[in-house]
């Protein structure tokens, strides 16, 4: 797992016991977690102050969406893993095509998908 | 010789003074013939002189007038007793003088004698009878005749007459000079010879007759007939034969006279034939003037032809429609020589006043040989040819034929002239005549027809079910209506329907209005038409007295005499009660649409296909944010308000509804001048292709930006919904392995597991009656709190203001309550009787928190655990990183204090 080791993710994710499951997750695989953000506001202040490879995105925080903070990343060039109980349907056309897993998520799949985007970054 | 005027005219007077014995004895001896009668006529007295005249005996008393046995006038004719001289003078009461008469006595010999019968008076004047002296002039009249015989026979014999004498058996007995001239034997040769050596063949029976009649003394007076001459040629001759008498009037014999007319015969029968040719024209002029046809014109032509120009036959040409002679009349000719003829004329039509043609001897004629056969076949041996001339041009001829050859007389030509003006003027006439007729059948049939065809108005006028108004003056005091029209007015047939009628004549039951006016008689449509008007599309209305009322629209129209001037007016009328009742349907039908396009935020529209035009309602106007009437029409216009982003795919809608004639079904946003951004829904059909307006494409567009703003929330909380289940889940997902992974006892953990997930239900459940609209924060406790209530010991108490918590809030504080109960039971103050949990809260709405806390007393002693379980886990950290509070647990000896200060917007539920 050297790949993974002192990578870092930005993890935004309000469901305090969701991103506790993701950073146990991430943690266990080798990676360092930044985070996880429970606000739209915090998790963008966070995401300009922090270094991190990729993000896992929660889009819903508290009603809030993290619209603004996937395009700031995209823009970025930092590679997005939406996580989320939506279906692409109910998303913004611009971003039907990003990666993602729905919840509830399976942890090996989580790993998967973080290391595909790494690989192809 | 004593004359009978002599008598003095009073002899009775003058008898009257004589000794009447002496008077009688003088009459007897008298030898002159008296005799007396009385009034009646009776005799009453006659002397013996009178006796010996009438060579008989009279009977006194039954004889009457007269004393004679007969009497003859003196040409020898029988006198009648009752119409004798003394007859006449007591029938006229005066005297007779000297009339000559002539008695037949019984032996049959004759007196020649001279009456002169007196009538006799009494004193009174009253006549009484007549005196009649008879005078016998036998012996003066032999006298006479020796004198006159010698006379007459130099007379006779001097005379250019035939003088002939014979006896009653028919002997010639004298013979003069003009005898032997005009017969041509001289008097010795015939003397003693009978008459009828005289007599030609056929005349036999003449003589026979003629001496019957002298020998009952009647004289034949100027009796035409044909004597046969000695050398044997034949010469009319007028012939007057008298009887020959004796001295006492006897018939012996007879005189005839006989005198040559040969010439004169001639000259008759010349003027005969002028006679009969004038009849002739005469007739024809006049059956020509009473011909009621043209065959009775031929007819009387040609017999008149024949007449008039002598000739046998004759026959009548006109020219026909293709100006070729054609025989319309004709007598005694052959078909097949009217055949070969037929065509064949000397003039054409346009020949000026042609004259006659005549050809006495066809043998000299110049003729084709084919031609003239014909002729000679039909026996005809002259022709005359004679021009028909009617209004001055020429019409045909008329041809008279002869068996013989023929000199035409100028009398025949002069005739034949007449013949053919009189023919040509009645051809014309009658061609005349026929024109008329037909002209006037033509009129008939015409009035026949306009009769039928008025009759047939006068039907359909009836039969309509429209009604209908009449007036044939122009006061109108009379207006008839047909059948619909009294139907209408509940009026009985062929009452007066006129508002200008005498009051008592006015219709009743109804008035008439209109614009919602009543109208005045003057105002109405049929007066104002008699005035001169056009009157259209007057729409009335006629307003029962029962309430009732029929809508009327109609015109009404001037009839005009044949100087245009208007003489009455007619009117029609189509009751549009129903039509009306049907817009006015129409018109709340429509205020209705309009009142549901309105509430729907909807519009119509139509776009002609034809003409391009676009028409909007205004309500779809007012969706457009255009004042009423401002839209241009156009589709540019249309799509001007289209959002761009949407503005190809209406386009390509359009395109397929065209394409397809599909119905048209688009939805798409509006960007409209003053920026705003509505959603419309479009849908359009078709009108039918046969439309006369031109094909069209209609519909409407509902301004659906509230359903999709409704749509989009909808959809929004479907997402919501989602993400919430799918955290849920997740929460559970995490639950589950912070549960399993931190608890060694297996059966613990699954039991820990299964009343957390049940306590995150229960909060679920109470967001669900609360339609996610918060929960009571103390309801959450509560609920939490129930299973280790004890009533009697009071073990809980739940002390604050109400408060609302949001969804986040409950559940997470839900969860936490639930770690809290669980563990004051297992360890803490509800795992004893003694032990108590009070929970306590406030708002500090100032700095919009919420404080709660959480105390347990009375429960075994407490100690800080050893390992952080995931009670611990979910209050100190999900707490806080949820709810982004502040919890505080603190191990006191008398029990766990759990602090949740969390912020708190008291208006954000």
């Amino acid at each position: 797992m050297t790949e993974s080791d002192g990578c870092r993710i930005f993890v935004v994710e309000d469901e305090f016991l969701v991103a506790l499951q993701i950073e146990d997750d991430l943690v266990a695989s080798g990676y360092v977690v930044v985070g996880p953000f429970t606000t739209l506001e915090g998790s963008i202040i966070a995401s300009r102050e922090q270094k991190f490879e990729i993000a896992t995105l929660d889009l819903n925080l508290r009603g809030e969406f993290v619209y603004p903070l996937v395009d700031e990343l995209l823009e970025r060039g930092v590679p997005v893993l939406l996580l989320t109980g939506y279906t692409a349907a109910d998303l913004p056309e611009r971003f039907r095509a990003l990666p993602r897993l729905a919840k509830p998520f399976d942890s090996a799949e989580l790993i998967r998908q973080v290391e595909r985007l790494l690989a192809a970054r | 010789m004593c004359s009978a005027e002599a008598l003095p005219k009073n002899l009775e007077s003058k008898i009257g003074t004589l000794d009447p014995p002496d008077f009688r004895a003088m009459l007897d001896a008298l030898p002159m013939a008296v005799y007396v009668t009385d009034r009646e006529g009776f005799i009453t007295y006659f002397n013996q002189a009178a006796a010996d005249l009438a060579g008989r005996e009279p009977e006194l008393g039954k004889d009457r007038w007269c004393v004679g046995w007969e009497l003859r006038r003196t040409d020898g004719s029988i006198l009648p007793h009752e119409e004798c001289p003394m007859a006449q003078t007591l029938k006229e009461g005066r005297a007779i003088r000297g009339h000559g008469i002539v008695a037949v006595r019984p032996d049959g010999t004759m007196v020649p004698l001279l009456a002169c019968p007196t009538p006799m008076f009494d004193k009174s004047g009253m006549m009484t009878g007549a005196i009649n002296l008879l005078v016998d002039i036998s012996e003066r009249q032999r006298q006479q005749a020796e004198q006159d015989s010698q006379f007459l026979a130099a007379i006779v014999e001097s005379s250019d007459d035939a003088i002939v004498s014979k006896d009653l058996n028919g002997i010639i007995t004298s013979w003069n000079k003009g005898a032997e001239r005009l017969f041509g034997y001289a008097a010795d040769e015939v003397i003693g010879k009978s008459i009828t050596i005289l007599i030609p063949a056929g005349h036999e029976d003449e003589e026979p007759h003629i001496l019957d009649r002298i020998r009952n003394g009647v004289r034949i007076d100027h009796y035409e007939t044909k004597r046969q001459r000695k050398d044997g040629s034949l010469v009319d001759i007028s012939l007057t034969v008298s009887p020959v008498r004796d001295v006492t009037g006897r018939i012996v014999g007879a005189s005839k006279i006989a005198r040559n007319i040969t010439e004169q015969k001639q000259a008759e029968r010349t003027v005969q034939a002028r006679l009969r040719e004038q009849a002739s024209l005469y007739r024809l002029t006049e059956k020509l003037h009473r011909a009621k046809g043209i065959e009775e014109i031929y007819d009387a032509a040609l017999d008149a032809i024949r007449a008039a120009l002598n000739c046998s036959r004759a026959s009548i040409l006109l020219f026909d429609q293709s100006d070729t002679m054609r025989f319309v009349a004709w007598s005694g000719l052959s078909e097949h020589y009217r055949h070969a003829v037929d065509g064949h004329s000397p003039w054409t039509p346009d020949a000026r006043d042609p004259d006659p043609i005549f050809v006495e001897d066809m043998t000299a004629a110049e003729l084709s040989d084919d031609l003239r056969a014909t002729i000679a076949s039909e026996g005809i041996a002259a022709l005359g040819f004679i021009p028909l001339i009617a209004g001055g041009r020429l019409i045909g001829k008329f041809m008279a034929y002869y068996d013989k050859p023929h000199v035409f007389s100028e009398t025949e030509v002069s005739l034949a002239l007449t013949i053919a003006r009189q023919l040509g003027f009645s051809i014309q006439r009658i061609r005349a005549e026929r024109a008329r007729q037909l002209a006037e059948e033509q009129l008939r049939r015409n009035e026949a027809s306009e009769r039928a065809r008025a009759a047939e108005l006068q039907a359909i006028m009836e039969a309509v079910p429209t009604p209908i108004w009449i007036t044939r003056t122009p006061d109108c005091r009379v207006i008839d209506g047909n059948r619909s029209a009294y139907e209408l007015l509940h009026l009985p047939p062929a009452s007066n329907l006129s508002f200008s009628a005498p009051a008592d004549e006015r219709p009743s039951g109804f008035q008439i209005f209109s614009a919602g006016r009543m109208l005045s008689a003057h105002e109405l449509p049929v007066q104002r038409a008699a005035r001169g008007e056009e009157v259209e599309n007057f729409e009335q209305e006629i307003r029962f007295e029962d309430g009732r009322t029929r809508h009327l629209l109609g015109n009404a129209t001037p009839l005009r005499n044949a100087l245009g001037e208007a003489a009455g007016a007619v009117a029609a009328f189509i009751d549009i009660t129903e039509r009306k009742q049907t817009e006015e349907a129409l018109r709340e039908s429509e205020r209705r649409l309009k009142m549901a396009l309105d509430a729907g935020r909807m519009g119509a529209w139509e776009w002609n296909l034809q003409s391009g035009r676009v028409i909007w309602s205004p309500g779809l106007e007012v969706l457009h944010h255009l004042e009423p009437g401002t839209f241009g029409g156009t589709i540019a216009e249309f799509k001007r308000d289209i959002h761009p982003a949407d503005l190809a795919a209406v386009e390509q809608a359009i395109e397929r509804a065209l394409a397809t004639r599909e119905d048209y079904h688009v939805t798409y946003r509006m960007r409209l001048l003053d920026g705003t951004t509505r959603w419309m829904e479009a849908f359009g059909r078709f009108s039918p292709p046969d439309s006369a307006a031109g094909e069209r494409l209609a519909g409407i567009c509902m301004d659906i930006t509230e359903r999709k703003e409704a749509e989009a929330q909808r959809d929004l909380l479907v997402a919501e919904l989602s993400h919430r289940v799918k955290n849920t889940l997740a929460t559970v997902n995490s639950i589950a392995r912070q549960s399993f992974s931190m608890n060694p006892d297996a059966r613990d953990a699954h039991r820990s597991f299964d009343a957390r997930i049940r306590a995150l239900a229960q909060a679920h459940t109470r967001l669900a009656e609360a339609k996610w609209s918060g929960v009571s924060l103390q309801s959450i406790f509560s609920d939490e709190l129930a299973p280790y209530r004890n009533e009697g010991m009071d073990n809980i108490s739940l002390d604050g203001p109400p408060t609302t918590l949001p969804p986040k809030h409950a559940l997470t504080l839900g969860m936490a309550a639930h770690e809290l109960a669980t563990n004051a039971a297992k360890h803490g103050a509800l795992s004893v009787k003694t032990g108590r949990v009070s929970v306590d809260w406030v708002v500090d709405s100032n700095e919009n928190r919420l404080c709660i806390r959480w105390s347990e007393t009375g429960g075994p002693p407490v100690s800080p655990p050893s390992r952080n379980g995931f009670g611990r886990l979910l209050l100190e950290r999900v707490l806080a990183s949820d709810l982004g509070g502040d919890v505080r647990l603190e191990f006191a000896s008398q029990g766990l204090n759990c602090t949740i200060d969390v912020p708190y917007l008291r208006g954000a539920e």
